[in-house]
């Protein structure tokens, strides 16, 4: 098993290095920083841009060969360049993954959860009209824009708190700016900001587990040790969730995994719309600026979280399935 | 103009204009600014204003290279000493807190310019403000050095010294080149220790500021929810600024309505977005205050073009789109009654402005038709045609503009009637400057420019003709000797009337050059919470932050 693992991991690791470096020689010969700086108003002189671009590494009349071998050794070094900003890109990438990490954790847990919980009432059969309206608000769920999604919230929550005569709920950032208050105070305060994205990302999240969950269960619902299981006199809801849900959660896992990983750093629209200001934003701001180096940086997260998430559904499913463990 | 990305900035606020929303009462002309004015008096003393502000950059020094966009420049307004104040025509004043007296000294042979400064103005870390603060900022800004890294040297680059006068407080600034608008130099200004080398120009305000010079200091940059909090400065030797606590949020521009309606932010400029408008129209304890912008959106022509190097067919295109109808459909459910602009310096609310439109702008449709008739572009069939070409044009634009498709799509139907076919080209937003308008790959292409007091001294980079290949601001690659000459009269001119005439006349050659048609200035669009008095939609006017608050 830990030989296994071993050699997943090194393999995952050269896949990683390649991944990495493939992105970065994507994102310098896609994007343009010298044509932002040139659109720029009023428009910068030449001696400044060619300073500032020599500077940032991105000067498309370097061989690209060479800005990535600066870049490449920098960053086994851990230095991932300086955004367009002049910041160093590794600093604000940290930021922005424990913006996005704060943002994201209790939506993904708790969607998670939902998920199951969902797909096990789905595949139970016991009312046709539950199911249907699970399936129905489920693929609602999925068609709906997350902006929409957002907004039918604050709504909701406008509404809520116009009834009750107070302001229970708060959805822009991740806090209140400006306002006095010890620490209890600030951890309420961050939990108000966080109702109304955490319920977003789960539905979401929700939706999806619960329509693949669904399938799997009713597939090994119908296997032999399930139907020996009710025939020894088990009752279905039990041996449902004591042996069958086991069984078909394996292949949900790496979806699972996988999907929150994509999560983490994708969810640009969740972050603008309630104005956190976390991964997904800031590659789309990156791209829009032509700021390579922080797109390579976004890379290397990502790359790093979905290698991470693969580890992680390996060792769940090695958990869950007794035959990988040999 | 500021140093900020007008035209990318101003092609986001036409992103965001969607459809949709009612016209509440009759329309009638937008007041030049609207900031639910009170007296000082009324307002209450104290408070914590919550404003949403657009991306923040890293670097807070106003004149480097990466320096803040517009919205991040309202903090730099709260704290660093800008000189002068515009008022709601554009017209500016020396603002007695930093000046006790400036003057034009001489004109000749050379212009003097004579800055008194006020005794009692001194930076936070104590030192007076004086002439050496003036000195850093030009040696940095005039260009002549290239590890400073500039957004632009417009007018510094015409100074030829900045001198101690008759004492640290007195500047005197000498011209080798007249400047009309030099009362855009020197703000915002900076300590001389923080900006005097190439170093410090490009880290001692990155990510922080660390001096100023205003009724308000920062108080916290927080880079991880992106807001910047300043608060009354006990040290501000002018008026007692009303508010205790200014916070800036960065917001996404769908994040901005349901803040305000949360409770989270108290106002922000919504630009022409009809839809915000509606939503937040007649919300209790919200007013959308609303002033005629200091935007105005055109179509710019490629004069280099093979069929639009005619100057007649240009003419003659102008001549066949309705503008007024164009204006009515851009700005539908908006505020105001919709009106064409018929000036390419000045937006209508400004001094200076006038029609220079000399029937150029007039909607003539069979008059277009004479013209191409003229130049050759006889009509067979639906289409006009010469030596086999096809009168064919490419309409460029954004695709997220969802304005600018509904004027493509207006526009192209009105031309259709005069034989000229319009192709709509929509192109990715990141590329449509990059990739399309700098090269002139495009035939016709609206955007829009940002106005400001200064509109004369950034003329002669969107007007003048390109020299050596260098297009710079001029993407319709049209112009003449005699449009440079008068130019240039006009940003040298020192008397302002005389600089406004001169301007407009130039302004009439440019309409008949037709370089680019004028179509509407926008609406400025600002809810805010309905206690806040003097601020709001401020048109081309400088808020006084100092009288800003909630009222009583």
């Amino acid at each position: 098993m830990a030989g296994v693992l071993l050699r997943r991991s090194a393999g995952q690791a050269v896949l990683l290095a390649v991944a990495v470096s493939l992105a970065y020689l994507l994102a310098a010969a896609a994007l343009d920083p010298r044509a932002e700086l040139e659109a720029r108003n009023p428009r910068p002189s030449h001696a400044v841009v060619e300073a500032r671009l020599a500077r940032l590494n991105a000067d498309d009349r370097t061989p690209l060969v060479v800005r990535y071998l600066t870049w490449a050794s920098g960053a086994v070094r851990g230095d991932l360049g300086r955004t367009v900003d002049d910041t160093p890109a590794a600093e604000e990438m940290g930021r922005r993954a424990g913006v996005s990490l704060r943002l994201l954790l209790a939506g993904v847990l708790l969607g998670n959860a939902l998920g199951a919980a969902l797909g096990l009432v789905g595949a139970a059969g016991r009312s046709p009209v539950i199911e249907r309206l699970a399936a129905a608000g489920g693929f609602t769920v999925l068609a709906v824009p997350v902006v929409v999604l957002a907004t039918v919230g604050e709504i909701a929550a406008q509404w809520a708190d116009a009834r009750t005569g107070t302001r229970i709920f708060a959805w822009t950032g991740e806090y209140t700016p400006g306002r006095p208050g010890g620490s209890l105070h600030a951890i309420a305060e961050r939990g108000r900001h966080l109702v109304l994205p955490t319920l977003t990302i789960a539905l979401g999240r929700a939706a999806v587990l619960a329509h693949y969950l669904r399938g799997t269960l009713r597939d090994t619902a119908d296997a032999a040790f399930v139907r020996a299981a009710v025939a020894k006199g088990l009752t279905r809801r039990r041996v449902l969730t004591r042996h069958a849900l086991r069984v078909a959660v394996i292949p949900v896992v790496p979806l699972s995994a996988y999907g929150c990983a994509t999560l983490l750093g994708g969810a640009a629209c969740t972050e603008k719309v309630f104005a956190w200001h976390g991964m997904g934003e800031w590659l789309i701001d990156s791209i829009h600026r032509g700021d390579v180096n922080a797109v390579a940086a976004y890379c290397c997260f990502a790359a790093i979280v979905v290698t991470g998430a693969g580890l992680l559904s390996d060792l769940a499913v090695a958990a869950l399935d007794p035959r990988t463990r040999t | 103009m500021t140093p900020v990305r007008l035209v990318l900035s101003a092609l986001i606020l036409i992103t965001s204009a969607g459809c949709g929303g009612t016209r509440p009462g009759a329309p009638s002309a937008l007041a030049p600014y609207d900031i639910g004015p009170a007296p000082r008096d009324a307002v209450r003393d104290g408070g914590t204003l919550r404003l949403a502000a657009g991306e923040f950059r890293a670097q807070w020094n106003y004149w480097h290279l990466g320096g803040p966009n517009l919205d991040a420049v309202t903090v730099l307004r709260t704290t660093l000493p800008w000189l002068f104040r515009a008022d709601a025509t554009g017209a500016v004043h020396p603002n007695p807190d930093y000046l006790a007296r400036v003057r034009v000294a001489r004109r000749r042979p050379r212009q003097v310019v004579v800055y008194d400064l006020n005794p009692k103005a001194r930076w936070s870390d104590g030192t007076p403000i004086g002439y050496r603060d003036f000195r850093a900022l030009w040696r940095a800004t005039r260009g002549r050095d290239p590890e400073y890294a500039i957004a632009t040297s417009t007018g510094y680059d015409r100074v030829r010294s900045v001198e101690r006068g008759t004492g640290d407080r007195q500047v005197v600034v000498t011209f080798a080149r007249p400047f009309g608008e030099w009362p855009e130099l020197f703000s915002p200004l900076y300590p001389a220790r923080t900006i005097g080398t190439p170093d410090r120009w490009d880290h001692a305000w990155l990510n922080r500021i660390p001096v100023t010079a205003g009724p308000f200091r920062p108080e916290r940059i927080d880079r991880t929810a992106q807001t910047v909090s300043v608060v009354r400065d006990p040290a501000w030797w002018g008026t007692r600024a009303k508010l205790d606590r200014i916070v800036f949020r960065y917001l996404a521009r769908d994040a901005m309505p349901g803040a305000l309606l949360g409770g989270e932010i108290d106002g922000y400029d919504a630009g022409p977005d009809a839809a915000a408008y509606a939503r937040l129209q007649g919300t209790t304890g919200v007013s959308v205050r609303r002033a005629a912008g200091p935007d105005f959106t055109q179509l710019t022509f490629n004069g280099a073009g093979p069929i639009l190097s005619d100057p007649d067919v240009r003419r003659a295109i102008a001549m066949a789109i309705d503008r007024p109808a164009v204006a009515r459909s851009a700005l539908h459910g908006l505020p105001g009654r919709p009106e064409v602009m018929n000036d390419h310096v000045y937006v209508d609310t400004q001094r200076g402005y006038q029609d220079n439109t000399g029937g150029a702008g007039t909607y003539d449709p069979a008059q277009a038709g004479r013209l191409l008739d003229r130049a050759g572009w006889a009509r067979a069939g639906g289409t006009r045609r010469k030596n086999g070409r096809t009168l064919a044009l490419r309409f460029v634009y954004p695709e997220s503009a969802t304005t600018s498709r509904q004027s493509g799509e207006l526009i192209q139907a009105m031309l259709r009637r005069v034989g000229v076919r319009l192709l709509l080209h929509p192109v990715p937003d990141g590329d449509f400057f990059d990739r399309y308008l700098l090269p002139g790959a495009f035939d016709l292409a609206p955007f829009t420019w940002h106005g400001t007091p200064y509109p004369i001294s950034n003329l002669e980079s969107v007007y003048a003709r390109p020299r050596g290949g260098a297009v710079l601001q001029n993407l319709a690659r049209v112009g003449s000797a005699r449009l440079d000459r008068t130019l240039a009269r006009a940003v040298g001119e020192l008397d302002p009337t005389r600089a406004r005439r001169a301007a407009n006349e130039a302004d009439r050659m440019i309409w008949r050059e037709m370089h680019s048609l004028p179509l509407y200035q926008r609406p400025q669009i600002v809810p805010v919470r309905s206690s806040l008095a003097n601020w709001g939609a401020f048109g081309l006017s400088d808020p006084i932050w100092t009288d800003i608050g909630f009222r009583r």
